[in-house]
C-alpha cells in the first residue's frame, strides 16, 4: 500500500517526538536531583576535613565538636579551638594541620562549604530532634563513612514531613516516638 | 512616445556629467544598477562562511549563558564560618542575658539585655530589681534602636570636620590648661545623676580644673517637689510612695501612672488595687487636673481644675476636714489654721465650677481613710502646693504611706536660674574659657531669655559630649561622640541602699567613648592615658570602697563584684534617717495665686520622647500617644468649647503669644480639658539631630521662661486662630463624641462592657446578664494538648503602650512614617483602642488593647485562596508569610481589625530606607521572618518564644507548661494586665480570667470565638451613684 | 533539498551546543570558580570580655 503522509506523521514523527520528550524528561529529572533536593552535594572543603578518620576510626562522638546540637536551634560547626584541642600536638607536621595552625593562629575562623541547607524560611529545631533520641545517622547518613561529605537524603519539605506523618517507619530504633507537628507555624512561622 | 525615445532626443533637465547630457547607453543601464558592473562578481553566497551574522550571535550569546552557568555553582549554599575561638558561654543560637541598668530616663530601673551572638536584640526588666521588678516602659523598650542609629557620631569632630581622638584630646586638654592659666571658668553643663561614681568623677574634675563650676539642669526636674519638701520636712531625703497600701488617691494634675517618677513601680502598686479577679479591695482614685492625661484617663472622679486654683482646692478640702475634726485639728498650729480656715469649700467649689457634692463626697473618703489615703501632686504644680499638699498628709496622717524604706537619692543638686543667667552673662563677658556640655543639650532646652545659642559663640572652646548629632552639637567646635548605655559601665543609686549595675552589653560599635572616661583622660591630662578600660577600673575602685566595704561579705572583691554584676543588683540595708516632724513655719509662704485673664498654658513631658532626646527614634515617634492618639507630632490640645470659640478644628494652626514670644502649632481638639486652657508637649521641632527628628513636630521651647512659680505653667498667653491648617494623623481620629450615629456604640455593640464596683457587689453576674446562647454549624477544632488563650485586664491597663513598643522589638515591625500613618497603615500588631463616653466636657475614657484575638472560629482563615492561614493545633492562628499572595481578604474579614498588610516594604520605604542598612539591621530579631512588599502580618501570640518554650522542654524531658511562655507584651506590662497560658491545664491562672465572671469576649455574638478574654472595668464610684 | 541539510545541521548544532552546556557545567570541579567567601562582618560586634552574662557560673 502506498504510505501517505499521515502514516509517515503517526508511525514515524510522532514515536520519536513522544520519545525525545520522555527522555529529556527522565535525563533532566535525574541530572537535576542535585539542584532540586540537593541529594549528591560534595563541595571541596578549604580543609580536607576526614569524618571517616574522625568519626569513623576514632570514635569521636558527634556531639564533642558539633556542641550546639542538644541545646538549640543550630548544629554548630565546630570552631578552631576545639580542633586545636588535639592538633596543637597530634599531626601538627602534616600539611593540612599546617593549613589549620595558619588558620588558628590568624585568627581567622575556618570558612567552610555548607553542604545540609534547610531553607531560611523554614526554622528547623536541632534540639528539639536530637531529643527526642533521633540518631545524626537518620538524616545525615553514615558521615562516618564518609571521607568527603556529601548530603545523602532529600531536604525538600516532603521529606520532612513523611517522617513528620510516619515516624514509626523512619526511625524503627525507637520505641516510642510521637508524630511529628504538621501545623505550619511549627516550621514556618 | 516612449520614453528611450525621448531620452535620445531630448536632455535631461540635470546631469551629472557630460556623457550623460548626451545620453550614453551605457551611463544611462549603469544609472539602474547600484553597484557598478563587475563589482559583485567575487561575491559568491555559497562561499560564504556558514555562520551568518544571525547565527554568530546566537551562538555568541549561547555561550556567554553557558558559561555563566558554569562559572556560578548555583548549588553552592554559601559558607558556614564558626567562631576561631569561641568565648566561653556563647553558643550561636541561644540567646545570653546581660544584666545592667536603663539610662532611658532618670530613674535607672534594672533591665535584662537579651543578647543574640553578641548583640543586643531586646531589653527586659530585671525582675531581681526591687523597683521595676522585671518590667520597662515604652521607653526603655524602644532606646535599643538608638544603639544601631546609623547617625551616630562615630568620631570626634573638630570645626564641622572629622577628626582624631589624639587631636580632639590634645586641644581639649591644652583650651583646658590655657583656661586655668588666664584664670576664666570652666562650666560644665550636666544632667542630674544618680550615679555616685560618675559625682566623684566631676567632683576629680573640678579638683584637676579648680576654675570649673558645674551647672545642672533638666528640662523637666522635680526641683519643685523637693523644694516643697524641704520647706515641710528640712533635708530628710524624700520618699516614695506606697501606692498600694491608699485606699483613696487624690491626684494635684500628677501624671504618675504615665510621666512622672518612676511610674513602673506606681503602675504596679496602683493595679495592685483595681485586681477584680483577685478580689482586692479596690482604691478611690480621684484627680484634679487642667488637661487630661494618660493618669486622668484612668480615675474614677475627675475634676476639671485650672492649675491656678490647685493650692485654694486643697487648703478648702483641708478646710472642710479640720473644722469638724477636733482631733486633727490640734495636729495645726494656730497660724496654720488662720490661714486655712479662710478657705471655704462651698465657695470654692462655686467659684471653680466643680460639683460640690462630689466635693463632700471626697472630702468623706478622706475623713473615713485618714492614714490610709494619700495626695500627690504633679512636678509642675509651683513649691507651695507642694507644701500645702505635704501639710495635708501630716495633718490626715498619710505619712505612714511614705515608704521610709524605699527612699530616693540626692542627686546632683539642680541650678538656680540665677546660676544659669550668670553664666550667660558670664560667656558673653568673655570670664568664660571652655563651655563643656555633658551629654546635654542647653541650645535646644534653655529658655530662650538666656539667649544661650548667642553666648556660646563667645565662648573660645566649646564642647558637646553627645551620641548623636544635636542643636548644641551643630554650635560647638568640638563634638565628642560618646557610648550608648548598652556599651557602658556604669551604676546608679536610684534609692537608698540599693545600687544598681551597668555594664556594656557589646563592645563600642563605633570609634565612641564612654563620657566619664573621657573626662577621666582630660583630668589626667594626657591622651595617652585613655585606655578602654580606664572608667571600668575606677567604677570597680570606688565600688569598693562604698559598697563592698559597707557590706560585711566573706567574699573576695572580685567574686563580689561579679556577682553583682551577673545579678545586676546589690541590695544594701542603709537605713534612712527617721522623718523630723512637720515644719508649719512656712506656712505664711502660702500665697494662692490670683486668676489671670488670657490663656493658661502648660509644657509637658512628652510620654515617649522624654525632653527630646529620643526624636530619632522611629519607633518611639510613631507610638500614638496615649490619649490622643497622634503619631509624630506635637500639637496644642484644646476643649471642644474653647475650640468653637477660637474657630478652630483638628489641625487647624493656632498662634500662642507670650509676652514677645510666639508659637504657632496645630490644634487637637480634646475632650475633658478645662476652658481657656492649652496643653503643649515639648521635645519635638528638632534642628540638626538626625533625619527621622528633623522636622517633625514643632519646637515649642520658645515658651520656657524663667519668672512664674512653675517653668512650664504659663499664664496669660493669647491663643488666635492664624488661619492655616496641617496635616496631623492620628491612628483614631474615628468617632468623635459628636456623631450621633456613633456615639456610644462601643456600649451598644458590647466592646467596652463597663460597671461601677457597687454595681459588681450588687449583682456579680451584670456583665454576662445579656449574653444568649451561641450555636454553629460546623465542626469546631479540638484541642487535645496545649491550647493557648490570653486575657487583658482593662481594670489594670493604662494605655501606656509598652506593650506595643515591646512588641514592635520582638517583631522586628517596620516604622512606615508620617504619610502612610495618616492612612491607616501603622504596622503595629497590638493596638490601644480609645472610646470616650459621656459628654465632651465631662468625659469618661475607656482603654482597650486590641490584637489578634487568635480566633476559634477564625473568619480569616476560611477566605485565603492560598491556605496561608490557618489554624494550628495548639489553638493559633498560624501566618505563613511565604504562602501570602496580598489578597489581603482576610484583613477584609477580620471583625477586629487586627491585620497589617506590607503595602510597601516598609524597611525601604520610610525616608529612603533610612531603616534599611546594615547597622539598624542588627537590631532584628532572629527568630522572626522580617516581612517583604505584599505579605500580611498579625500577631502571633510570641509563637517563636512558644516554639523556644516547647524546644526547652523537650530538652529537659518535660511537658510544655503554659507558664513557660511569656508573650513580650505579658512580659512588659508593668501593671500586669496581660494573662496569658494554656486553658487547658487544670488550675492555670488563665482559666481563671478566662472563666471569671467578669469577663467577656468582644464582638462575641459573630460567633468568631476569640481566644482573649477582657476583664470588664469597674469604676469605682460611690454607690449614691448608681443608676 | 538545502533547507533539510541546514536543518540537519542546526539540529546537531543545537545538540552538540547543549551537550557540551551540560558537562562542562556538571564536570567542572565546584572549587574552580569559587573563591571562599568570608563575609566579614562590617561593624565591631564583639563582647566585653569583663561583662558578666546571666549564664556564667559566678
Amino acid at each position: 500500500m502506498k504510505k501517505s503522509a499521515l502514516d509517515y506523521i503517526l508511525k514515524v514523527r510522532l514515536p520519536i517526538t513522544l520519545f525525545v520528550i520522555a527522555l529529556t524528561f527522565v535525563i533532566t529529572f535525574y541530572v537535576s536531583r542535585q539542584e532540586r533536593d540537593s541529594v549528591g552535594y560534595a563541595p571541596i572543603q578549604p580543609i580536607n576535613y576526614s569524618h571517616k578518620l574522625h568519626a569513623g576510626d576514632m570514635g569521636i562522638d558527634c556531639e564533642y565538636c558539633h556542641t550546639g546540637v542538644s541545646e538549640g536551634r543550630y548544629a554548630l560547626v565546630p570552631s578552631v579551638n576545639i580542633c586545636m584541642n588535639c592538633h596543637t600536638i597530634s599531626r601538627k607536621d602534616r600539611p593540612e594541620i599546617i593549613k589549620l595552625t595558619k588558620y588558628y593562629e590568624s585568627g581567622e575562623p575556618v570558612p567552610w562549604k555548607r553542604i545540609h541547607k534547610v531553607p531560611e524560611y523554614a526554622y528547623f529545631n536541632h534540639s528539639v530532634h536530637v531529643n527526642t533520641g533521633i540518631q545524626c545517622e537518620t538524616c545525615h547518613g553514615n558521615i562516618s563513612k564518609m571521607e568527603v561529605v556529601s548530603q545523602v537524603r532529600s531536604f525538600t519539605m516532603t521529606a520532612c514531613l513523611d517522617c513528620h506523618r510516619d515516624p514509626e517507619k523512619q526511625l524503627p530504633y525507637l520505641k516510642k516516638v510521637n508524630k511529628g507537628p504538621e501545623n505550619c507555624a511549627a516550621c514556618h512561622r | 512616445m516612449k520614453n528611450g525615445e525621448n531620452k535620445k532626443t531630448n536632455n535631461p533637465e540635470f546631469w551629472k556629467s557630460l556623457k550623460e547630457y548626451y545620453n550614453d547607453p551605457e551611463v544611462l543601464k549603469a544609472k539602474a544598477n547600484e553597484f557598478a558592473d563587475g563589482v559583485t562578481d567575487d561575491f559568491d553566497p555559497s562561499e560564504m562562511s556558514r555562520v551568518s551574522r544571525r547565527k554568530f550571535l546566537a551562538l555568541l550569546s549561547a555561550s556567554a549563558a553557558f558559561t555563566a552557568t558554569a562559572c556560578s555553582d548555583y548549588r553552592d549554599k554559601g559558607d558556614v564560618v564558626p567562631y576561631n575561638v569561641r568565648p566561653e558561654g556563647v553558643l550561636p543560637g541561644k540567646a545570653n542575658y546581660y544584666a545592667s541598668t536603663c539610662s532611658g530616663c532618670s530613674q535607672s530601673c534594672g533591665i535584662l539585655v537579651k543578647t543574640r551572638e553578641g548583640r543586643p536584640i531586646k531589653i527586659d526588666g530585671n525582675s531581681d530589681h526591687p523597683v521595676n521588678k522585671g518590667k520597662t516602659c515604652a521607653i526603655g523598650q524602644a532606646s535599643i534602636l538608638n544603639l544601631y542609629d546609623p547617625e551616630r557620631l562615630q568620631q570626634p569632630i573638630i570645626d564641622k570636620r572629622k577628626s582624631s581622638w589624639k587631636k580632639a584630646d590634645t586641644e581639649i586638654i591644652s583650651a583646658l590648661k590655657e583656661s586655668m592659666a588666664e584664670k576664666k571658668e570652666i562650666a560644665l553643663i550636666t544632667h542630674q545623676t544618680d550615679s555616685q561614681t560618675e559625682k566623684k568623677v566631676l567632683d576629680d574634675f573640678v579638683a584637676a580644673y579648680p576654675n570649673t563650676k558645674i551647672y545642672t539642669y533638666e528640662l523637666f526636674d522635680s526641683g519643685n517637689r523637693y523644694d516643697g519638701w524641704k520647706k515641710a520636712y528640712g533635708v530628710t531625703p524624700l520618699p516614695s510612695i506606697m501606692w498600694d497600701k491608699a485606699n483613696v488617691i487624690l491626684s494635684l494634675d500628677a501624671d504618675f501612672l504615665g510621666n512622672e517618677g518612676n511610674y513602673i513601680e506606681a503602675m504596679r502598686k496602683y493595679s495592685s488595687r483595681r485586681d477584680a479577679v483577685n478580689n482586692a479591695s479596690f482604691n478611690r482614685f480621684y484627680i484634679a487636673e487642667a488637661g487630661l492625661s494618660l493618669t486622668g484617663m484612668s480615675a474614677d472622679y475627675r475634676f476639671r481644675l485650672s492649675p491656678d486654683l490647685q493650692l485654694e482646692f486643697i487648703l478648702s478640702l483641708l478646710n472642710e476636714i479640720v473644722s469638724n475634726d477636733p482631733a486633727m485639728r490640734t495636729k495645726l498650729n494656730s497660724a496654720a489654721f488662720d490661714l486655712i480656715f479662710r478657705n471655704s469649700l462651698e465657695k470654692f467649689a462655686e467659684k471653680s465650677g466643680l460639683d460640690y457634692g462630689k466635693l463632700v463626697n471626697l472630702v468623706i473618703d478622706f475623713k473615713n481613710n485618714a492614714g490610709k489615703s494619700i495626695v500627690y501632686a504633679g512636678d509642675k504644680l509651683s513649691p507651695d502646693v507642694h507644701y500645702a499638699v505635704n501639710l495635708f498628709n501630716y495633718v490626715l496622717g498619710n505619712n505612714n504611706l511614705y515608704d521610709y524604706k524605699s527612699v530616693f537619692t540626692n542627686r546632683l543638686e539642680l541650678s538656680d536660674n540665677k546660676d544659669l543667667k550668670n553664666l550667660v552673662e558670664s560667656m558673653n563677658n568673655g570670664m568664660v574659657g571652655a563651655v563643656i556640655h555633658y551629654d546635654t543639650n542647653p541650645v535646644y532646652h534653655f529658655p530662650p531669655e538666656l539667649d544661650y545659642a548667642a553666648a556660646l559663640k563667645n565662648v573660645k572652646t566649646s564642647i558637646t559630649l553627645s551620641e548623636l548629632p544635636n542643636e548644641s552639637i551643630a554650635a560647638s567646635y568640638y563634638a565628642v561622640p560618646i557610648n550608648h548605655y548598652l556599651e557602658s559601665w556604669g551604676d546608679s543609686n536610684p534609692r537608698v541602699g540599693i545600687y544598681s549595675l551597668k555594664q556594656p552589653v557589646v563592645a563600642p560599635i563605633f570609634g565612641t567613648r564612654q563620657k566619664e572616661s573621657i573626662l577621666l583622660t582630660w583630668i589626667i591630662g594626657k591622651t595617652e592615658a585613655y585606655s578602654e578600660d580606664i572608667y571600668h577600673s575606677y567604677l570597680m575602685e570606688n565600688f569598693k570602697d562604698s559598697v563592698y566595704d559597707k557590706t560585711d561579705s566573706a567574699a573576695t572583691f572580685n567574686h563580689f563584684w561579679n556577682t553583682a554584676l551577673h545579678d545586676g543588683i546589690i541590695s544594701i540595708d542603709e537605713s534612712a534617717r527617721p522623718p523630723v516632724d512637720f515644719d508649719m513655719a512656712n506656712i505664711n509662704l502660702l500665697k494662692p495665686s490670683t486668676a489671670s485673664g488670657g490663656f493658661t498654658v502648660i509644657l509637658n513631658k512628652n510620654y515617649y520622647l522624654g525632653d527630646g532626646r529620643f526624636s530619632n527614634n522611629g519607633w518611639l515617634q510613631e507610638t500614638p500617644h496615649p490619649v490622643t492618639k497622634v503619631a509624630w507630632d506635637n500639637y496644642a490640645s484644646i476643649a471642644p468649647n474653647t475650640a468653637k470659640t477660637l474657630g478652630v478644628e483638628f489641625g487647624d494652626f493656632v498662634r500662642i503669644k507670650v509676652d514677645e514670644r510666639n508659637v504657632d502649632l496645630p490644634v487637637v481638639v480634646q475632650p475633658g480639658l478645662i476652658e481657656n486652657f492649652v496643653s503643649v508637649e515639648l521635645g519635638y521641632g528638632r534642628e540638626n539631630s538626625g533625619e527621622v527628628a528633623n522636622g517633625v513636630g514643632f519646637n515649642v521651647n520658645v515658651l520656657l521662661q524663667f519668672n512664674g512659680k512653675s517653668k512650664w505653667i504659663i499664664n496669660n498667653a493669647e491663643v488666635a486662630k492664624t488661619g492655616e491648617s496641617y496635616e496631623l494623623v492620628s491612628t483614631q481620629e474615628h468617632h468623635a463624641l459628636d456623631d450621633e450615629s456613633v456615639k456610644d456604640f462601643h456600649k451598644i455593640r458590647g466592646i467596652i462592657k463597663e460597671g461601677t464596683v457597687s454595681e459588681y457587689k450588687k449583682n456579680p453576674g451584670f456583665i454576662k446578664e445579656h449574653d444568649h446562647e451561641l450555636f454553629g454549624i460546623t465542626r469546631g477544632h479540638e484541642y487535645n494538648d496545649v491550647k493557648w488563650a490570653m486575657s487583658i485586664d482593662l481594670n489594670k491597663c493604662t494605655s501606656c503602650s509598652a506593650c506595643i513598643t515591646a512588641c514592635n522589638v520582638e517583631n522586628n515591625i517596620p516604622v512606615v512614617g508620617k504619610d502612610q500613618v495618616g492612612r491607616g497603615r501603622e504596622m503595629h500588631w497590638i493596638r490601644l483602642d480609645r472610646y470616650y463616653s459621656g459628654t465632651p466636657e465631662e468625659p469618661k475614657v475607656s482603654n482597650q488593647p486590641m490584637l489578634c484575638q487568635h480566633c476559634d472560629n477564625a473568619p480569616c482563615e476560611n477566605v485565603c485562596p492560598v491556605n496561608a492561614t490557618n489554624h494550628s493545633p495548639d489553638g493559633l492562628n498560624q501566618m505563613v508569610y511565604n504562602r501570602c499572595v496580598g489578597t489581603r481578604y482576610c484583613a477584609n474579614n477580620c471583625p477586629y481589625k487586627v491585620r497589617r498588610f506590607n503595602f510597601y516594604d516598609f524597611r525601604d520605604h520610610f525616608a529612603d530606607a533610612y531603616y534599611q542598612n546594615d547597622l539598624t539591621d542588627l537590631t532584628n530579631n532572629p527568630e522572626v521572618t522580617v516581612r517583604s512588599r505584599g505579605v500580611m502580618e498579625k500577631c502571633t501570640f510570641c509563637v517563636q518564644r512558644i516554639m523556644e518554650a516547647r524546644s526547652e522542654s523537650i530538652k529537659d524531658g518535660r511537658k510544655l507548661k503554659g507558664s513557660d511562655v511569656q508573650t513580650a507584651c505579658q512580659q512588659v506590662c508593668p501593671a500586669d494586665a496581660i494573662v496569658f497560658g494554656d486553658v487547658n491545664e487544670e488550675g492555670s491562672e488563665i482559666q481563671k480570667y478566662r472563666e471569671h465572671e467578669l469577663g467577656y469576649h468582644v464582638l462575641e455574638e459573630l460567633y468568631v470565638k476569640p481566644n482573649v478574654t477582657y476583664i470588664a472595668k469597674l469604676r469605682n464610684t460611690h454607690s449614691s451613684e448608681d443608676v | 533539498m538545502i533547507n533539510k541539510k541546514n536543518n540537519r545541521r542546526k539540529f546537531l548544532q543545537v545538540l552538540t551546543g547543549s551537550a557540551i552546556g551540560i558537562i562542562a557545567v556538571k564536570a567542572l570541579p565546584s572549587g574552580i570558580f569559587n573563591r571562599p567567601k568570608v563575609h566579614k562582618g562590617k561593624f565591631n560586634i564583639k563582647i566585653h570580655s569583663s561583662a558578666i552574662p546571666r549564664n556564667s557560673k559566678v
